[in-house]
C-alpha cells in the first residue's frame, strides 16, 4: 500500500508538472516570440507546400533536405508540421504547436531517461522539476527548434538503448529508429550519435557483450537508417551546410590566423606553412568556453541585448548545485556517472566546431545531463546544510528561496517583457504587418516591391519578404512551383511582388507602385507629403518599416 | 634558518634556473616587448618619495620565484617544487610578463617570500617572524588591495598557521605613520583606487540595468522593476559573474587575446589541464583545502576589482596555485593514467609550445600592424 502510494505521488508529480512545463511552453507561443523568424516561415511554408502538393517550394518529392534559403534544412520538423496545418491551418500557432508538445511530452520522457541512468526516483523528479522551469528548454520549446525535437528523439533513442542492452530485444528497433531520427532532425547529432555510440559501446561492454546478438541486430538496422544521410552528407546538398558552418569560416579565427604570415627567417615557415594547430587551440578555446560561467548563467541564451546581464542557459541559484553536483559525482556516489560525464563531455563537440559565439542551440544536446547534474547537486547541498551547517540552517534556507524567487521573477520578465523588446528584429519584427498590409492593398498597385534590408543600426540584416507573403497569402504552392519566377542580379520577382533593394532616386518616378523598406532605403526626408501610407514600429519602439507610393 | 641544500638540490636548482634563462633569452629574440621601464612601488608615491624599481629587476624577482616556488613546493610535498618550478620556468604567462617588467611579479614575488616565512615558523620563528613583518609591509605598500587582503590572511589565519600576535602588531605599528600621512593626499588615494578598483566603472552596467527597469515599467510592471531590476541586485549580480569568469577554466587554459603580446597563447597549456584537474581532485583530500583555496580566492580580488576582469597579468599572483596543482597531478599521472594518455598530453603541450612560438614569431608582428591600422 505504501508503495502504491510512493509510486502515485510520483505520478502526480509528473502529472503536475508537465501540465505547469506545458503552460510555460504553450501560453501564448504565437505572440511570444514576438514575430515569426525566417527559419520558421521557411519550414512552415515547405510544410504547407509539402501537405497540398508533396513537393517543396522547388518542386522536389518528398525531399530528405529541404534546399529553402540555400541553408537545406533538416526534414523531420517540416513533416511534424504538417498534421497540425492540416487541422489548424497555416498560421503561428499551428507551426509551432508541434515543437511545444513535444517540449511539453519531453518532461514525462526525460524522467523515464533519468530513473534510467541513475536509478534514482529522487535525482530523477529534481532533474525533471528543473527541466520544467528550464530557462533553456522553454525559450526553445516556444518557437520552431529542430533541435528540440531531435533532444527528444535522442532520449527516446537512449530509454530504448538502456533497455535493449539489458536484453530486451523489443527495444532493438525503436532505438536504432530514435538513434538514426535525431541525425535527421539536427546536424549535431550526426556527429554526436557517432562517437556517442562508441562511448556507449565502452561504457557497457560487458552488458553488450552478453547481448551480442541484440545488439549486432540494432547495428544492421542503424546503419540501413542511415545510409541515405551519408549519401546525402557526402554527396548530396548537405555537405553545402556542413562547410557554411564549420569552425574555420569564424570570423574571430580568420582575423587573427588565416593571414599571410610574416616570417622573420626561412626556418619557422615550414612550421607556419598550416593554421592546423592554430585551430586546434582555437576549437579547445571554444569547447572551454561552452563552459563559460557568462555562458551558463548570465547571458547564453542571447534574449537580451549585448552588454545587458540577461537569461543564461541555466539559472543563477544552479551555480552551487551544478558545481556540487559535479563534485558528486567525481566522488563516484551517482549510477552511471561516466554515462554522464561522457554525454555531456561529447555533447559539446558538435557546437564547438562550429562558427560563431557559443550556441545555446548547437549545444542543447547536454541540456539533459546538465539538468541530472545540477539535481544531484541539489540534494547534495540540502545533505551539506543537514550536516555541517544545521545550525544556520534556516537563515540559509531563507536566503536560497529568495534568491529563487528573485531569480524566477527576473526570467519572467526577460521572457514577458526585455525579450520582446530587445529581439523583435532578430524575429523580423515588422514583416508581418507590411505583408499583411501589401495584401490588403495589391489590387490598388501594379507592382509591390520590398527591400530584404532592414536593421537599427544599418541595414545589415537581409531578410526573405518573399517567404513572408507566401506564408501570409497562404499562396497556391502548385502555382508557386511551376510559374514563373524572375531572379536576375539582385533581384527576384514573381506575380507582382519584387524583392530588391529600393534605389529612391530612381524609384521615385514609379508610379502605381507599392514600395516596402526600412527608414535606411525610404528615407523620410526624401519623402513627399503623403507618400507615406504606413510606419511599422517594433516593440522596442524604433522604427522598422515605411509603406511608401511615390506620387505624382 | 633552514637546513643548506643537497647536492641533488643543487642541481635541481642550476638545472631549472638554466631552463627558466633560456626560455627567456629565447624570447627575447622574437619579442619587441621586452620593456625595461622602471615602475615605483604604488602608494609611496603619495609620500612624495616614490621607490622606483628599474625594470631590470624584474627577471630577477622572476629568479627568485623561480626559487621560492620550488623550496615551498617542495616542503608541501616531494618533487612539488620541482614540477611547479619547470611550470613557472616554461609558462609562456610568466615569460612575458617577467620581461615586460610586470610590478605583478613583484608582488608574486612577495607573497611567495609571505608564504615561505610562514612555512618557516614551524623551524625558526626569529627568521620567520622578521620575514613575515618586513614581506607584509612591502606588500601592502605596493598594491592597496593588499590593505584588506593581508589583514584578512593574518587576522583569520586562513593560511592555517599560527601567526604569533606580536607580528600583527608590529605590522600594524609600521603601518600606522606613513599611512596616516599618504591620507593627507587624498587625491592620490582616490587615483589609485580608481586605477585598482574599476569593476563599476564600466558605463554600460548603469545603462543596462535603466534599460531593463524602464522597459518593466513601461510595461506596467513598477513594482517588479524596484525589486528585482534593482540596480544593487544588478551590480552584485555583475560581480559574481565576474568572480565566475576568474575561476573559469577557460580563462587560464585557452587562447587569450588580452595577454599583451600572446594573442594566441594559453597562459596554461591544455596539456595541463588533465593533470591540473587530478591535483585539484587530490587536493581536496587535503585537510588544509578550505584555508588554501579561501587564500586563492582573496588573491583573486585584484583582478575581480579590475576594470577589464579577467585582467591575466594581476592573475599572476595566482599562478603558483596552478603551478602547484598541476605539480600535485603530475606526481599523481604515472598511477592513475595510461601510457598512451600521457604520450597523447606530452605531445599537445610540445605542438602547443611550439606553435605558440611560432605564432608569436611570425603572427603578431602582423596582427600588431593589422589591429593599429
Amino acid at each position: 500500500m505504501k508503495n502504491l502510494l510512493v509510486r502515485y505521488q510520483v505520478f502526480i508529480f509528473l502529472v503536475a508538472l508537465t501540465l505547469i512545463g506545458g503552460l510555460l511552453r504553450l501560453y501564448q507561443n504565437d505572440k511570444n516570440p514576438i514575430s515569426l523568424s525566417i527559419d520558421e516561415v521557411a519550414f512552415g511554408y515547405n510544410a504547407y507546400s509539402v501537405l497540398k502538393t508533396g513537393r517543396d517550394e522547388y518542386g522536389k518529392f518528398l525531399p530528405i533536405t529541404f534546399k529553402s534559403v540555400g541553408d537545406y534544412k533538416n526534414p523531420v520538423v517540416v513533416y511534424t508540421m504538417i498534421p497540425s496545418i492540416y487541422f489548424l491551418g497555416l498560421n503561428a500557432f499551428s507551426i509551432r504547436l508541434p515543437t511545444a508538445l513535444i517540449a511539453t511530452l519531453s518532461i514525462p520522457l526525460f524522467y523515464l531517461l533519468f530513473v534510467l541512468i541513475t536509478r534514482n526516483k529522487k535525482y530523477a523528479i529534481g532533474a525533471t522539476l528543473l527541466l520544467a522551469i528550464s530557462p533553456w528548454h522553454i525559450y526553445y520549446s516556444r518557437y520552431i527548434s529542430d533541435h528540440l525535437i531531435a533532444l527528444a528523439f535522442v532520449v527516446c533513442g537512449m530509454i530504448s538503448f538502456l533497455k535493449m542492452i539489458e536484453g530486451k530485444k523489443f527495444w532493438v528497433i525503436p532505438a536504432a529508429i530514435f538513434l538514426v531520427g535525431s541525425m535527421y532532425t539536427y546536424h549535431a547529432e550526426r556527429l554526436f550519435i557517432p562517437i556517442f555510440s562508441l562511448a556507449l559501446i565502452v561504457l557497457y561492454f560487458r552488458q553488450i557483450n552478453a547481448n551480442r546478438k541484440i545488439f549486432l541486430l540494432f547495428v544492421i538496422s542503424a546503419c540501413i537508417l542511415v545510409l541515405p544521410l551519408v549519401y546525402s552528407t557526402i554527396f548530396g546538398p548537405d555537405k553545402a551546410r556542413v562547410q557554411m558552418t564549420l569552425i574555420i569560416k569564424d570570423i574571430e579565427f580568420q582575423r587573427n590566423v588565416a593571414f599571410k604570415t610574416y616570417s622573420i627567417n626561412n626556418t619557422y615557415q615550414f612550421l607556419t606553412s598550416t593554421n592546423a594547430p592554430l585551430l586546434f587551440f582555437y576549437w579547445v578555446r571554444k569547447y572551454l568556453y561552452y563552459i563559460h560561467p557568462g555562458f551558463l548563467f548570465y547571458s547564453g541564451l542571447n534574449m537580451t541585448t549585448n552588454g545587458i546581464l540577461g537569461l543564461g542557459i541555466m539559472y543563477i541559484f544552479e551555480i552551487p548545485w551544478l558545481i556540487l553536483g559535479i563534485i558528486t559525482l567525481l566522488k563516484k556516489k551517482v549510477l552511471n556517472y561516466r554515462l554522464i560525464f561522457a554525454w555531456v563531455l561529447i555533447g559539446l563537440i558538435p557546437a564547438s566546431l562550429t562558427l560563431n559565439e557559443q550556441h545555446p542551440s548547437r549545444s542543447f544536446l547536454i541540456l539533459p545531463m546538465t539538468l541530472l547534474i545540477s539535481s544531484v547537486g541539489m540534494f547534495s547541498f540540502f545533505n551539506l546544510i543537514k550536516k555541517n551547517l544545521s545550525k544556520y540552517s534556516y537563515p540559509i534556507y531563507f536566503l536560497f528561496t529568495l534568491l529563487i524567487i528573485w531569480n524566477l521573477l527576473f526570467a519572467f520578465l526577460v521572457f514577458k517583457v526585455h525579450f520582446p523588446k530587445q529581439k523583435g528584429e532578430d524575429f523580423m519584427e515588422g514583416t508581418k504587418e507590411t505583408v499583411e498590409y501589401a495584401l490588403a492593398n495589391q489590387d490598388k498597385y501594379q507592382e509591390i516591391v520590398f527591400d530584404p534590408r532592414r536593421g537599427i543600426y544599418g541595414p545589415d540584416i537581409v531578410s526573405i519578404p518573399h517567404m513572408y507573403i507566401l506564408f501570409y497569402s497562404k499562396y497556391d504552392p502548385y502555382k508557386y512551383q511551376t510559374e514563373e519566377k524572375i531572379h536576375g542580379n539582385n533581384f527576384t520577382s514573381f506575380d507582382k511582388y519584387t524583392i530588391r533593394e529600393i534605389d529612391w532616386r530612381v524609384d521615385r518616378n514609379k508610379k502605381g507602385t507599392l514600395f516596402i523598406g526600412s527608414p535606411w532605403s525610404l528615407q523620410e526626408k526624401n519623402l513627399k507629403e503623403g507618400e507615406i501610407l504606413k510606419r511599422v514600429y517594433l516593440s522596442g519602439g524604433d522604427l522598422a518599416f515605411l509603406i511608401v507610393s511615390p506620387k505624382p | 634558518m633552514a637546513k643548506s641544500i643537497s647536492k641533488v638540490e643543487f642541481f635541481q636548482l642550476v638545472a631549472i634556473l638554466s631552463i627558466f634563462v633560456l626560455a627567456r633569452v629565447f624570447f627575447i629574440s622574437f619579442l619587441n616587448v621586452v620593456s625595461f621601464g622602471d615602475k615605483s612601488i604604488l602608494i609611496l608615491e603619495l609620500l612624495n618619495n616614490p621607490v622606483i624599481l628599474p625594470g631590470w629587476v624584474f627577471p630577477l624577482f622572476g629568479i627568485g620565484n623561480l626559487f621560492l616556488i620550488y623550496i615551498i613546493g617542495n616542503k608541501l610535498e616531494k618533487n612539488l617544487g620541482l614540477f611547479a618550478a619547470i611550470l613557472y620556468a616554461l609558462s609562456s604567462w610568466s615569460i612575458y610578463l617577467d620581461m615586460s617588467g610586470s610590478i605583478f611579479v613583484f608582488l608574486t614575488f612577495l607573497l611567495l617570500l609571505f608564504f615561505f616565512g610562514l612555512q618557516l615558523l614551524e623551524k625558526d620563528k626569529l627568521t620567520a617572524k622578521v620575514v613575515i613583518t618586513i614581506v607584509s609591509i612591502l606588500l601592502i605598500y605596493t598594491n592597496i588591495l593588499m590593505v584588506i587582503i593581508l589583514p584578512i590572511l593574518l587576522i583569520c589565519k586562513i593560511s592555517g598557521y599560527k601567526i604569533d600576535n606580536k607580528i600583527i602588531i608590529t605590522i600594524i605599528l609600521s603601518l600606522l605613520l606613513p599611512l596616516f600621512l599618504s591620507f593627507n593626499n587624498f587625491a592620490g588615494i582616490k587615483n589609485i583606487l580608481n586605477n585598482n578598483v574599476g569593476i563599476f566603472q564600466e558605463v554600460g552596467l548603469i545603462n543596462g540595468v535603466n534599460t531593463l527597469q524602464g522597459q518593466t515599467r513601461e510595461s506596467g510592471y513598477g513594482l517588479l522593476a524596484r525589486l528585482v531590476e534593482n540596480r544593487y541586485f544588478y551590480l552584485g549580480d555583475f560581480f559574481v559573474l565576474t568572480v565566475l569568469k576568474n575561476i573559469s577554466l577557460g580563462t587560464y587554459f585557452s587562447p587569450q587575446e588580452k595577454i599583451l603580446g600572446f594573442s594566441f597563447s594559453a597562459p596554461l597549456f591544455i596539456g595541463f589541464l588533465v593533470p591540473f584537474l587530478m591535483g585539484l581532485s587530490k587536493f581536496f583530500k587535503n585537510p588544509n583545502k578550505l584555508g588554501f583555496f579561501a587564500i586563492v580566492f582573496l588573491l583573486l580580488l585584484p583582478s575581480v576589482l579590475a576594470r577589464r576582469s579577467p585582467d591575466l597579468e594581476k592573475l599572476l599572483i595566482i599562478s603558483p596555485f596552478f603551478f602547484f596543482m598541476i605539480a600535485y597531478g603530475l606526481t599523481d599521472v604515472r598511477k592513475k593514467m595510461s601510457v598512451v594518455i600521457i604520450l597523447f598530453l606530452v605531445v599537445i603541450v610540445v605542438i602547443q609550445g611550439v606553435t605558440t612560438i611560432t605564432d608569436i614569431a611570425t603572427r603578431e608582428p602582423q596582427r600588431a600592424h593589422i589591429f593599429k591600422e
